[in-house]
C-alpha cells in the first residue's frame, strides 16, 4: 500500500490508536493501568533479581558448608588418630615408670618400719601386701602397725598373726604377718 | 487515588509479598549455612596445630618403644639384666619366661587404647641387699627394652637381721610395641 503524507489521509489503522479517538472518561484509568503494569513489571523484576541473588547466596553458602565439613572430618579424623597415639603414649610412660613406682611403694613401706622391727618378706596377695617380719617384742609389734598406718603408699595395716621365738632369752623376739592394703 | 490503590494492591500482592517471604527464607537459611561452615572453619584452624602435636606425640612414642622384633628384644632383654645387675650389685639367679596355661595364655595382648602392645610375661628371680634390690627395679624400664614391672616378692635370706640380704621375684612382662600403621 502507497502513503503519502502529503496527499493522503491518515490510513484508517493509525486512526485507531489516535488518542482523540480513545474517549476522554477512559483515558485516565487507561494511563493508570499501563504505568501499574509498568511499574508492577520493573518491581517484579527488581524482585526476581533479589530472588535470584539470595539464591546463588544459598547455594554459595551450601557449596562452603559441604566444603567445611569435609574439612572438618578430615580434622577429627586426625585428632581421633592423636588420641590413639597420646594412649599408647601414656601407656608407655606408665611402663617406662612401673620399676621406678614400685621401688618408691617398697621403699615407703621399708621406711615404714621402726627400728625395733625388720622385713623378711613382702608378697602380693589379693587384698593388697603380704608383710612378713620380726618384731622387738609385742610393743616393737604395735609401733610397726602404728608406723605403717602413716605410710602414703600402704593404708589399713592388719594383723594377720604375731608368734613368740624360741630364740634368745634376752629378747623377746615376735615373728608377724602384716596385711596391708594399697594406696594407688 | 484509584490508580494508586491498584500499584499498592497488585505491587503487594502479587510480587512483593510473596516473593520478600521466600527471599527472607532463603537468606534466614543462608545465614545458618553460613554460621555453620563459619564455625567449621574455626574448629579446622584450630585443629591444624594437631599435626605438630601429632609429630611431637609420634616423637616421642618412636623414642620410648624400644625394640619391636621379637629375638631383638629377647638379646635386649638378657643384655639389660647382665648391665644392670653389674652396675647394682645384684646376682640374677633366673629367668623364666611365664609358661603358657589354658588360664593365662601369653602373649599378653593388650586390648583398647594399647592395642598395639604385645607382652610376654616373665618372672626374674634376684639376689641383693634391700636398696641395691630397689634400684635395679627402679632402672629396668628406663632403657631400650620395653619392661613393665608390675610387682614383686622378697624375701629376707641370711641370718644377719641388721644387712640381710634378699631373694626378690620380679614380675614383668616384657612388650613389643607394633607402630599402627601412619601414627610413625
Amino acid at each position: 500500500m502507497r502513503f503519502n503524507y502529503l496527499r493522503d489521509s491518515a490510513p484508517e489503522a493509525l486512526e485507531y490508536l489516535r488518542l482523540g479517538r480513545i474517549p476522554e472518561a477512559l483515558r485516565t484509568p487507561l494511563a493508570a493501568l499501563i504505568t501499574a503494569v509498568l511499574v508492577v513489571g520493573a518491581w517484579c523484576a527488581i524482585e526476581q533479581m533479589l530472588l535470584s541473588q539470595a539464591r546463588n547466596e544459598l547455594r554459595a553458602q551450601t557449596f562452603r558448608l559441604a566444603t567445611s565439613k569435609v574439612t572438618l572430618a578430615e580434622v577429627r579424623l586426625r585428632k581421633t588418630r592423636v588420641e590413639e597415639l597420646l594412649a599408647v603414649d601414656s601407656r608407655l610412660r606408665d611402663i617406662r615408670r612401673s620399676g621406678a613406682t614400685l621401688a618408691h611403694r617398697l621403699a615407703d613401706i621399708a621406711n615404714h618400719v621402726p627400728s625395733r622391727a625388720w622385713l623378711t618378706s613382702i608378697t602380693r596377695v589379693k587384698e593388697g601386701l603380704e608383710i612378713d617380719g620380726q618384731a622387738d617384742g609385742l610393743d616393737g609389734l604395735g609401733q610397726t602397725v602404728v608406723d605403717l598406718m602413716s605410710s602414703s603408699v600402704a593404708k589399713s595395716p592388719d594383723l594377720v598373726r604375731a608368734e613368740m621365738q624360741d630364740r634368745g632369752r634376752s629378747r623377746n623376739v615376735i615373728s608377724f604377718v602384716v596385711r596391708v592394703g594399697e594406696r594407688r | 487515588m484509584l490508580t494508586g490503590t491498584i500499584l499498592f494492591g497488585v505491587g503487594l500482592g502479587v510480587v512483593w509479598w510473596p516473593t520478600s517471604e521466600t527471599i527472607a527464607t532463603i537468606k534466614a537459611q543462608a545465614k545458618i549455612l553460613y554460621d555453620e561452615a563459619n564455625q567449621n572453619e574455626a574448629d579446622a584452624r584450630r585443629a591444624s596445630q594437631l599435626l605438630a602435636v601429632a609429630k611431637r606425640i609420634a616423637d616421642d612414642v618412636r623414642r620410648l618403644s624400644g625394640q619391636n622384633s621379637q629375638s631383638a628384644t629377647t638379646a635386649a632383654t638378657l643384655a639389660l639384666l647382665a648391665r644392670d645387675a653389674a652396675i647394682h650389685r645384684i646376682d640374677v639367679r633366673s629367668i623364666v619366661p611365664v609358661p603358657v596355661t589354658s588360664a593365662s595364655p601369653a602373649p599378653v595382648v593388650s586390648t583398647g587404647a594399647a592395642a598395639p602392645f604385645t607382652g610376654a610375661p616373665l618372672e626374674i628371680t634376684v639376689r641383693g641387699r634391700f636398696r641395691d634390690v630397689l634400684s635395679f627395679i627402679a632402672d629396668l624400664p628406663r632403657h631400650d627394652v620395653l619392661l613393665d614391672v608390675s610387682d614383686v616378692d622378697l624375701a629376707a635370706i641370711g641370718e644377719s637381721p641388721s644387712r640381710p640380704k634378699l631373694n626378690a621375684t620380679i614380675h614383668a612382662t616384657v612388650f613389643r610395641y607394633q607402630a599402627v600403621t601412619g601414627d610413625m
